[in-house]
C-alpha cells in the first residue's frame, strides 16, 4: 500500500491556503468587463499542486478552494458553478500533463481555463435559466484564454526557478 | 527536501531545446481554442438580426416585471406580488426603483437613460461586488444584466410589437 508522505500533505494544505486567500482577495474586485470574469490567480496553486504533488493532491487543493472560498466569500452557490467546472477543467488537464509531456504547462493552462468558463457559464445558464447569458461567452472565452496564459507562464516559471527545491512527481 | 542535480538538464519545458512557454505540439491546443472561440462568436455575435424592434425586458423570477422600449422611453409596468416598483423622471433619465422581498428591502435600481439609449442598474444591495450595476449597459438590441441574488435579468429583445406605454 502506497504510504502518504507527510510531505505532500503539507505542501498540499500550504497551497489549498494559499489558492483560498487569492480567490478570496479576487472576490473583492469587480468582475473584468464581463461579470464572471477573472484573472484565474487562484488557480496558479492548484496547477502547481498538480505538476508537484500529483492529480489527487491536485483535486484535492480545488475541491478546498471551491468550498472554503464559497463558504468565506458568502456566497455558497458559487460552488454550484465552479465545482463542476474545475473538475472537469482538471480532468482534462491532468491527463495532457502527466500523459503526454509534449505540451507546455501554458497550453494545457489556457485549455483547462477555457473549459473551465464554458462548463461554469453553462452551468449557470441552467440553473438561472437565462441563456441569453451565452451571449458573454464568446468574451468570456478569450478572456478565459488570457488568463489561462497568465496562470501557465507563472506556473511555468515558479517550477523553473525553484528546480530542485521540490522532487516534481509528474516530470521526474 | 531532495534536489535532482542530474536533471537540471532535462528541467521542465526545456526538453529537446524548446522554449520554457511554447512546444510544437501547443499549435494543436492553439488551433483547437481558436476553432472553438470563432465558432463562438461567429454562433453567437455575428449571426444577423433582420428584423424586429429593440425592446428590454426586466424580469423577477422569470417573470416579466418591466418593458422598456429604449427608442422611445416607452415603458409598461407589470404588476407581480412580493415586487414593488417606483418609477421617477429626471431629464434624460427615467429611473425604475424595483424593491424585493416580504419587507422590500432589498432593491436594485434600473435606469434608462433616453439619450444614449440605454439601460443599466445603477444601484443595488445585492451583494459586496454587486456584478449587476458593474455590468455593461444594454444597447442596440444586445447584452444581458444579471442580478443572481436577487433573481432579477434585465434582457434586451428584439420584438415585433413591443406593448408599451409610457407609465
Amino acid at each position: 500500500m502506497k504510504s502518504i508522505s507527510s510531505k505532500k500533505i503539507v505542501l498540499c494544505a500550504l497551497f489549498s491556503a494559499l489558492s483560498v486567500i487569492s480567490f478570496l482577495i479576487e472576490n473583492l474586485f469587480p468582475p473584468i468587463i464581463i461579470p464572471g470574469a477573472k484573472l484565474g490567480v487562484s488557480n496558479i496553486f492548484i496547477l502547481l499542486s498538480v505538476v508537484i504533488l500529483g492529480g489527487a493532491y491536485g483535486y484535492a487543493t480545488l475541491i478546498v478552494k471551491i468550498l472554503f472560498g464559497s463558504l468565506f466569500a458568502g456566497n455558497i452557490s458559487m460552488a454550484l458553478y465552479s465545482f463542476p467546472a474545475g473538475i472537469i477543467a482538471l480532468s482534462v488537464e491532468i491527463p495532457l500533463i502527466k500523459k503526454t509531456k509534449a505540451f507546455s504547462l501554458l497550453a494545457v493552462s489556457v485549455v483547462g481555463s477555457l473549459l473551465n468558463l464554458t462548463v461554469q457559464t453553462t452551468v449557470f445558464c441552467l440553473i438561472t435559466k437565462s441563456f441569453e447569458y451565452f451571449s458573454y461567452l464568446p468574451y468570456l472565452a478569450l478572456i478565459g484564454a488570457i488568463s489561462g496564459a497568465i496562470v501557465g507562464a507563472s506556473v511555468s516559471l515558479i517550477i523553473t526557478y525553484t528546480h530542485g527545491y521540490f522532487n516534481q512527481k509528474i516530470y521526474n | 527536501m531532495v534536489v535532482n542535480e542530474e536533471k537540471k538538464e532535462d528541467s521542465i519545458g526545456k526538453s529537446g531545446g524548446e522554449n520554457l512557454f511554447f512546444h510544437k505540439p501547443d499549435l494543436i491546443l492553439y488551433g483547437i481554442v481558436f476553432l472553438i472561440v470563432a465558432i463562438l462568436f461567429v454562433f453567437f455575435i455575428v449571426v444577423p438580426r433582420f428584423s424586429g424592434k429593440n425592446a428590454v425586458i426586466v424580469y423577477y423570477k422569470n417573470q416579466e416585471i418591466i418593458s422598456i422600449n429604449p427608442d422611445n422611453g416607452g415603458f409598461n409596468i407589470t404588476d407581480r406580488q412580493g415586487v414593488g416598483i417606483e418609477t421617477k423622471e429626471n431629464g434624460e433619465e427615467i429611473v425604475f426603483s424595483v424593491f424585493f422581498g416580504e419587507d422590500k428591502k432589498d432593491f436594485n435600481v434600473i435606469t434608462l437613460n433616453k439619450a444614449d439609449k440605454t439601460v443599466f442598474v445603477s444601484d443595488a444591495n445585492c451583494s459586496n461586488r454587486k456584478d449587476c450595476v458593474h455590468t455593461s449597459p444594454i444597447k442596440d438590441g444586445k447584452g444581458i444584466i444579471i442580478c443572481a441574488p436577487h433573481d432579477l435579468k434585465i434582457v434586451a429583445k428584439l420584438l415585433n410589437t413591443i406593448p408599451v406605454t409610457t407609465g
